[in-house]
């Protein structure tokens, strides 16, 4: 079990903490374009991979708490990692840096942002956001899918979701009610699933 | 226009917007332009081509901007304030009992039969977010770069998308 730095006494290290929880989410905020789902990648990589604050199992669960919570997904996955990891005041702070990015420019520029933003260097800078954010996201698709090899059931879920979006175009909530539906009915009984701790 | 009906809008918004993302927008045209007609259809439409230029969820940089529009720095704050509102609440009261929901069968089940959910929305986001933008050699050799960069775990996720951002620059 991961200990919980917000317990800390205040001091350099306690600091040090809030700094880097602030820095984490304040530069996920700023260079994640296109919002939603895009902005996962990041926060995975950065809370699980490269700092191990939650394990992925977590993770996960925080994924399903933030798709099942009305509001935008990678803020309540900011405040469930904030939550977790620093208390409520944690949940400020990472929910804060988060969305500051994006209000400063939003604030500063205004209605001037369009041309700002259709300036040819700055939308080249931002086409290369763009493709690195798709490199993010097959790169961590490719992490995350493995685990769905060998596992049918989780393959046709897999599937089915995709082809709802993509193909049918339906609502993104009807189709996520829906494989969360699927997924659940055809997942292993929880008698059974003790031994596949490595699931998820 | 009170403030204190724009933090009220913003937060029923808030609290309707399950899903997130582009499902929310709608939902914000609704009550913005129909409702209260607060901002002209052609407004709006300028708010949400902002809205996908700037970083983060494009749901709160749509309250950010429409309340910027309406009252300034503080119809900014007050609306983007109010749009997060619910749903920090709401997690923040899930994430409190989340050891008593781990220890529950019922979710761990949920959890795991959501998994391959979150792995297609991914997969989506990823085809949503390849349409946006016009493919050539260039941005194909910056989805390549960016890829082996953290296969190979040569830099961090940030490093890799400024450096992607540069790369587009230069190109």
């Amino acid at each position: 079990m991961l200990g919980s730095p917000h317990k800390k006494k205040p001091g350099p290290e306690a600091l040090r903490f809030w700094l880097e929880l602030f820095w984490i989410f304040f530069k996920i905020g700023a260079l994640t374009l296109g919002g939603g789902y895009a902005m996962i990648p990041l926060i995975y990589q950065e809370v699980v991979e490269c700092r191990q604050w939650l394990e992925k199992k977590t993770f996960f669960s925080g994924l399903v708490i933030a798709q099942a919570i009305p509001g935008a997904n990678a803020v309540n996955i900011a405040s469930f990692v904030g939550y977790r990891r620093g208390g409520l005041f944690g949940a400020v702070v990472a929910v804060v840096a988060c969305v500051l990015p994006s209000f400063l420019i939003i604030c500063a520029l205004g209605s001037a942002f369009v041309k700002f933003a259709s300036h040819p260097s700055v939308s080249g800078a931002f086409e290369g956001l763009r493709a690195g954010i798709i490199g993010l996201l097959v790169y961590v698709l490719g992490d995350w899918g493995r685990q769905l090899l060998g596992k049918p059931k989780g393959l046709l879920v897999f599937c089915l979701t995709l082809f709802g979006i993509l193909v049918l175009k339906w609502h993104p909530i009807l189709v996520i009610v829906l494989g969360g539906i699927l997924g659940f009915l055809l997942s292993p009984l929880p008698e059974e699933d003790q031994e596949e701790e490595d699931l998820v | 226009m009170n403030p204190l009906e724009l933090f009220l809008v913003f937060m029923k918004v808030g609290l309707f917007s399950f899903g997130g993302g582009y499902a929310v927008i709608p939902l914000i045209a609704a009550e913005v332009v129909y409702h209260h007609r607060w901002l002209t259809a052609s407004h709006f439409a300028d708010l949400i081509a902002i809205s996908q230029l700037t970083p983060g969820p494009i749901m709160i940089n749509t309250a950010t901007f429409a309340g910027w529009q309406l009252d300034g720095v503080l119809g900014a704050f007050l609306a983007t304030f109010a749009v997060i509102l619910p749903g920090a609440i709401l997690v923040l009261g899930f994430t409190h009992c989340y050891e008593r929901f781990q220890a529950n069968s019922l979710f761990r089940r949920l959890t795991e039969g959501f998994y391959p959910v979150v792995v297609a929305l991914l997969a989506a986001a990823a085809v949503f977010v390849g349409e946006s933008i016009d493919f050539s050699w260039e941005t194909l050799v910056i989805v390549l770069i960016s890829w082996i960069c953290l296969a190979k775990k040569w830099l961090s996720p940030v490093w890799v998308l400024l450096g992607a951002a540069f790369l587009g620059w230069l190109l």
